[in-house]
């Protein structure tokens, strides 16, 4: 079984619940982590009547992916609820984005204080933004959540539709641009084509609950 | 109330365990949110509280021992450093003293008034806000609060969930006071301590639920009136929709224990703290006093006398009971305070119940009957409330 994403040995099974069918997704280790998928020994959620789609369910095997500063997994992190370091964040950034969201009335980025000692461009704090950006870097954050959102309800319309290709692409716009990128590889926000940008690690469909 | 009992040992800034002035380590036997103040008919307290980390360490989560230590190093250098340049009313302290406390060293008798003043949380106390299984482990959870005495309003837990929670407290409705004071401390920490910080995230937390601005902003709040009037779930329903989480704040995991709520945001990314902070202050809770005023203002109209019954009863209660449960005490508590707020019962006042609220607790019955034992607990809580009790009158 060959990776959906990208073609390498596929190691991960997704078992995605669309209308009353399931859509099965194989994907490799590293296209699965990007793609933000918690590794799971649960079995599938057979009695799942919802129409839309809901989380998925997810077999691994292999090892998993650890930060490299604290040595924390995705898995203990599920347990845990709690991360190792500062660090973890930017490890597991494609993962923790949609966590984040959720527990955030759909909040992506950071708006408010930001500490003094960066603003001040204090050199004893290393390489940090400046005041001006970080202010930067904020406008775009809140713009680029607006248009996360229309492209999210846009994806849910497709996907009641059952245009999987269109869904797939609309999805690889929601990642692209929820690590920090733009859309400038699509012509038409709305009507992103399949033709599109191109696929990467982490680019792969994702279809988690993550509002 | 608040400043009735100075700290025993003068007002410089007091260093080490060593000096704790007596078994109870704040000096005073009162808490910050014991005090008249606006609102404080509906409003108990307001309290801030901010989540920070400092770069370059693993969250306490995966923290090591030598760690612990290293980050409570730091800290303290670097505020105990700070107030040498400052004058009072300024940075950390701005009433008095501050007294570091190093937790793992009090007895658990000490840790557990912390707690019952809501200074410290239950797990700072027993060594497992990082996820610890074992609680206690002495200097392997090296970990700390900083606090303002004899005020109490600031106090900083050091190594709990995060590497520093600083907390403001004030009585009544004082969310903007109260959050000043935390940002002054914020600002004061952060002056020799790089907070982990992205400009995505913002501050990061052991807890993606905390990330962001790291503030969460809570009222204590006393809503006797609508409990009794059977509406006390609309207001659930309403904060639930605005992202609000209501608690109860006395008793473990209680629900409603006195008819006390505790109301919070839940959310911390994507709002500005200054836009949260205004929203609760100037709508949301203004709001919800006026319902439980208007609550009251009805029973007083359309239903006195099962109003007068419950307060009386419990009047009854305090003035004659041999033994009493602490949830019974804040529940009768909590209907003398709305006899008091309502105008029908007159002798204490509500800072006056307030202080009772704390001095009902477990431990604080215990510092306050001395010889109190687990079996005797309940008597003792009885004689020290019959005292109290005696004075007051039916209007």
């Amino acid at each position: 079984m060959k990776c959906d994403t990208c073609g390498k040995p596929a190691t991960v099974e997704e078992a995605v619940r669309v209308g009353k069918t399931f859509v099965f997704k194989h994907l490799c280790e590293s296209c699965a982590a990007a793609s933000g998928i918690l590794a799971s020994q649960t079995p599938l959620p057979v009695g799942i009547t919802q129409k839309t789609v809901v989380k998925a369910a997810v077999r691994v095997a292999g090892p998993e992916p650890a930060c490299p500063s604290c040595g924390m997994t995705l898995r203990a992190f599920r347990s845990a609820k709690r991360l190792g370091c500062g660090e973890c964040y930017s490890v597991f950034e494609s993962m923790l984005a949609p966590v984040i969201a959720r527990e955030h009335e759909g909040a992506t980025h950071h708006c408010g204080k930001v500490p003094t000692r960066l603003g001040e461009g204090d050199s004893s704090a290393g390489s940090v933004d400046t005041d001006a950006s970080i202010e930067r870097s904020l406008q775009q954050a809140r713009t680029r959540a607006a248009r996360i959102r229309e492209l999210r309800a846009l994806l849910t319309v497709t996907l009641a539709a059952e245009h999987y290709e269109r869904a797939a692409e609309i999805k690889r716009l929601i990642d692209r641009l929820e690590r920090g990128g733009d859309e400038s590889a699509s012509s038409d926000d709305d009507q992103p084509t399949g033709g599109g940008p191109a696929s990467g690690p982490g680019s792969g469909p994702e279809n988690r609950d993550d509002r | 109330m608040t400043a009735e009992h100075p700290p025993e040992s003068g007002d410089e800034h007091r260093d080490g365990p060593d000096k704790i002035p007596d078994a109870d380590p704040t000096g005073s036997m009162t808490a910050p949110w014991i005090g008249q103040a606006q609102d404080s008919d509906v409003v108990i307290s307001s309290r801030v509280r901010l989540a920070r980390n400092v770069a370059g360490f693993n969250f306490v989560t995966r923290m090591d021992a030598a760690d612990r230590r290293s980050v409570l190093a730091l800290i303290r250098a670097g505020v105990g450093a700070g107030a040498a340049s400052h004058k009072a009313g300024e940075g950390l302290e701005p009433t008095g003293v501050r007294v570091w406390i190093d937790i793992e060293k009090l007895d658990r008798h000490q840790r557990s008034l912390l707690v019952e003043r809501h200074l410290i949380s239950t797990d700072h106390a027993r060594g497992t806000a990082g996820g610890e299984t074992q609680p206690d482990r002495g200097s392997e959870s090296a970990r700390a609060l900083l606090l303002s005495v004899p005020d109490q309003r600031l106090a900083v837990m050091l190594n709990e969930e995060d590497h520093i929670r600083i907390q403001a407290i004030l009585p009544g409705l004082s969310l903007g006071e109260a959050a000043e004071l935390a940002a002054r401390a914020d600002d004061e920490i952060e002056r020799t301590v790089d907070y982990a910080f992205s400009a995505r995230f913002g501050y990061l937390t052991a807890c993606p639920t905390n990330v962001g601005t790291g503030a969460r902003y809570s009222v204590m709040l006393h809503l006797p009136a609508l409990r009794l009037l059977g509406e006390i779930d609309k207001v659930r329903r309403a904060a639930n929709d605005m992202a609000l989480a209501v608690r109860g704040f006395w008793g473990e995991g209680s629900d409603s224990h006195g008819d006390f709520y505790q109301l919070s945001n839940q959310t911390t990314l994507g709002v500005a703290e200054d836009t949260l902070l205004d929203r609760l202050e100037h709508a949301i809770v203004p709001k919800i006093i006026a319902y439980e005023r208007r609550a009251r203002d009805r029973l007083l109209s359309s239903r006195r006398t099962m109003l007068e019954d419950t307060v009386y009863r419990a009047v009854g209660v305090l003035t004659h009971a041999r033994r009493l449960s602490t949830s019974e005490s804040l529940q009768r508590l909590s209907e003398v305070r709305l006899g008091v707020a309502a105008g029908v019962l007159s002798g204490p006042t509500l800072e006056e119940i307030s202080t009772l609220l704390l001095a009902s607790q477990p431990e604080h019955v215990k510092r306050a009957v001395p010889g109190t034992t687990s079996e005797t607990l309940r008597a003792s809580r009885a004689a020290m409330v019959r005292k109290w009790a005696a004075a007051w009158s039916i209007a």
